[in-house]
């Protein structure tokens, strides 16, 4: 709820005619809109677009914002649309690549420590999985894990009902863990994950 | 005890995070909004559109005014006869009564079409305010 009022707070600021209060958002939402669109479209300077695009759709169109669900859920509603609408436009395809392209050894080359050698060879073979999965999926385990988003807010978004959601997630949670066992070096440190 | 798929996703999201914004990210984009302009004014209809509706509307005035005028003329009436003669094979119900409503028609849609546009304009200026970006 407090964050709800300080949105508003800044809203009202932009709508006043004070633009630089805009920063406040931006600061406040970009990495998980950032996040958001690198998931879908799978690529970080189309990410980066996207989420510049998405911002100033926001921006332009902050008058119409009624306040009816919360500001984040509008904001990643426009997230959701432009990302799917620049897959579909750009032809992004689904990765088709069967076996998982990186070798293990080379994060332990890049990194200083096992742990952070660790930590990158599971983001890397995670961003994997998730690019095998539908766009419209992607995002969905995206918003409900890595932004904590409830069904509810999911099936605002994503304008999907609310057992489609469940049943959209349930399917992209076991391809992906089927992804990741195929794939993973089975090593002790991995399994403590 | 066996850990669900929904932990171990979970688990694994925690332990290897999520990705930041690319540094400048909020500069870069500040300095496009800096870029966005007031305007009063959003127009939902092209303007490709709207001179197209304009231009047919003139022209079919133009033809409403001249063509009876036109006929009067001996040079046109040969071109009647001459270029057009298959017309005069086509029964009399179809013939100018058949013209005359269908010109009717595209008349009033054509007029309908110039009114709608100029509330539309009219409602746009006053109730959707927003902004453009003109970098």
């Amino acid at each position: 709820m407090d964050t709800l009022k300080s949105d508003r707070y800044y809203i009202n600021l932009i709508l006043s005619g004070k633009r630089e209060a805009f920063s406040a958002i931006i600061e406040r939402y970009q990495d998980n809109v950032y996040n958001l669109a690198l998931k879908i479209c799978g690529n970080c300077e189309n990410a980066e677009e996207i989420a510049q695009d998405s911002f100033i759709k926001v921006f332009r169109s902050l008058r119409s914002f009624k306040g009816r669900s919360s500001f984040a859920t509008w904001l990643y509603r426009i997230v959701y649309n432009t990302s799917i609408t620049f897959v579909r436009k750009n032809k992004l395809d689904i990765l088709r690549l069967e076996d998982f392209p990186v070798d293990s050894v080379d994060f332990m080359r890049d990194s200083d420590t096992d742990e952070e050698a660790d930590r990158e060879y599971m983001k890397t073979l995670l961003g994997y999985a998730l690019q095998k999965l539908e766009h419209e999926d992607r995002a969905i385990i995206t918003m409900h894990y890595y932004q904590d988003l409830s069904h509810t807010e999911i099936c605002t978004i994503t304008g999907l009902s609310r057992s489609n959601v469940k049943v959209r997630l349930f399917r992209a949670r076991r391809k992906i863990q089927q992804i990741i066992e195929k794939n993973i070096v089975k090593e002790p440190k991995y399994e403590k994950v | 005890m066996k850990k669900s798929e929904k932990d171990i996703i979970k688990e694994w999201i925690e332990y290897t995070g999520a990705e930041s914004a690319p540094v400048g990210f909020s500069e870069k984009l500040m300095s496009r909004i800096e870029l966005e302009k007031d305007y009063t004014y959003i127009n939902p209809i092209s303007r490709t559109f709207i001179l197209i509706a304009i231009l047919a509307f003139t022209g079919l005035v133009i033809l409403a005014l001249t063509l009876p005028r036109a006929s009067e003329y001996t040079w046109m009436k040969s071109v009647i006869e001459n270029i057009s003669g298959f017309l005069t094979r086509i029964p009399d119900s179809i013939q100018i009564p058949g013209i005359s409503i269908i010109a009717r028609y595209l008349f009033y849609i054509s007029a309908g079409i110039i009114v709608f546009t100029l509330i539309d304009r009219f409602l746009a200026k006053f109730l959707i305010p927003g902004k453009r970006y003109t970098g």
